[in-house]
C-alpha cells in the first residue's frame, strides 16, 4: 500500500486537477507517508491544503508488522529524520528497539514490509 | 499474520495496473495456483474515479479480502474492500466515515477467518479555521457479510496518528496495528495499538535514539 496509494492517490488529485485549497485528499501526515516508503529526505507534504500550515514529516513509522504469536511481533519502518531502517519487536507487554545496521557502503535505508515465518525467524 | 503469507494455494497481490491515464487506475488482483499466476480485475466501487488495491489477506485457500481507495469526484478517497468467495469477487464500500473527515487511507487488512477481518488506516479531519487537518485512526471489521467502523483510541495531545498495517493471530485472537503519530511541530513518533479482547489499547513503541515515543 505504501509504495502505491500514496503517491498514486497524490498523482490522482493532481491529474483531476483539483486545486491545492480544496484538494483534501490528502492531509499533512497522509502525503508524509509517502516519504516513508522511499529513501529520500523528507517532503513536504504536496497536497497539503493551502490554507493548513505546512506540516512536518513524520519521523519515526513503524510501516509493516507481522505477528506468528500474540507475544511476538515485528514491526518495521524507518527513521524519516534520520532515513535509517528500524525495527522493532513487540512481547506482548512492551517494545524492544533496535538501530539496525546498514550494508557497508550504503548510507541510508528503508524498511517496507516484514513477514515471519517463525517467532524467532523474520526477514524486511 | 501478514496477507501476504497466509496464502494457500490462492493468492493475491493488490496492484494497480497503468493504463495511460491516472484516472483509469483500477483494482488488479494476481492469483497463484502454485505454480503460475493470473491476474484478474475485482469490482471498482460504483462512482469510482480511480481506486486501487493495497492490502490483502487469504484466511482460506479460496477466500480473500482486499482493501484499498478510491477516488471521489472531488478529489477526496474513500476505502474500498474487495472479497474473493466461490471464485467471485464482490466491492464493498467501506462505511462511517467522520462528517468532518476529508480523504480516508485504508491501509492494510489482516484476517482471522473468513468472517473475522480487520483493516486499518487513517482518514484526514477538515481543519477548524486557521487550523491544522490532523489524522485520525480507524479499524474495519468484516464479519462475513458486512463491513462496520470501528474508532480507536487516540494518543492524548491530539496532533493526530495514522495506521500503516495490521497482523493478526488466529490462535490468540489478537492483532497489533503500527504506525506514526505527530507529536506536534516537526516531531513525530512510532506508534501501535493492540487489539485483544475485543478492545483497542495504545501501545508504546519503543523510541529509537531516546526520542521519548509517547
Amino acid at each position: 500500500m505504501r509504495r502505491i496509494v500514496v503517491p498514486g492517490l497524490v498523482a490522482l488529485a493532481a491529474a483531476f486537477g483539483v486545486p491545492a485549497a480544496t484538494s483534501a485528499a490528502v492531509t499533512p501526515a497522509h502525503a508524509a507517508k509517502a516519504s516513508a516508503a522511499s529513501a529520500a529526505p523528507a517532503v513536504p507534504a504536496p497536497m497539503a491544503p493551502a490554507a493548513a500550515p505546512a506540516a512536518a514529516a513524520p519521523k519515526h513509522l513503524l510501516v509493516s508488522v507481522s505477528c506468528k504469536a500474540a507475544k511476538s511481533c515485528v514491526a518495521v519502518g524507518a527513521d524519516v529524520n534520520t532515513n535509517r531502517p528500524m525495527a522493532e519487536v513487540w512481547n506482548g507487554a512492551k517494545w524492544a528497539g533496535a538501530d539496525l545496521k546498514l550494508p557497508a557502503g550504503a548510507t541510508l535505508g528503508t524498511l517496507d514490509w516484514v513477514s515471519c515465518t517463525a517467532v524467532n525467524s523474520c526477514v524486511a | 499474520m501478514h496477507g501476504r503469507e497466509q496464502l494457500r494455494g490462492v493468492g493475491l497481490i493488490g496492484a494497480t495496473p497503468f493504463a495511460g491515464s491516472l484516472s483509469a487506475e483500477a483494482p488488479l488482483a494476481e492469483t497463484w495456483n502454485g505454480k503460475s499466476w493470473a491476474p484478474s480485475q475485482p469490482p471498482a466501487p460504483s462512482g469510482s474515479h480511480g481506486s486501487q488495491l493495497g492490502g490483502v489477506s487469504c484466511p482460506a485457500a479460496k477466500m480473500c479480502v482486499a482493501t484499498g481507495l478510491y477516488f471521489l469526484g472531488n478529489g477526496n478517497a474513500a476505502g474500498f474492500a474487495d472479497v474473493l468467495s466461490g471464485g467471485k469477487w464482490t466491492v464493498y464500500k467501506l462505511p462511517g466515515l467522520a462528517s468532518n473527515a476529508y480523504s480516508a487511507l485504508v491501509e492494510n487488512v489482516s484476517c482471522l477467518s473468513t468472517v473475522n477481518c480487520v483493516a486499518v488506516g487513517s482518514y484526514g479531519t477538515r481543519a477548524s479555521a486557521g487550523g491544522t487537518p490532523s489524522d485520525v485512526v480507524f479499524a474495519e471489521y468484516w464479519n462475513g457479510k458486512k463491513w462496520s467502523l470501528a474508532r480507536l483510541p487516540m494518543p492524548a495531545g491530539g496532533h493526530g496518528a495514522w495506521l500503516y498495517d495490521v497482523s493478526c493471530v488466529s490462535s490468540s485472537r489478537t492483532c497489533l496495528a503500527t504506525g506514526g503519530r505527530s507529536l506536534g511541530g516537526s516531531k513525530s513518533a512510532a506508534f501501535a495499538e493492540t487489539l485483544s479482547a475485543g478492545k483497542w489499547k495504545l501501545s508504546t513503541p519503543y523510541a529509537i535514539g531516546g526520542e521519548p515515543s509517547l
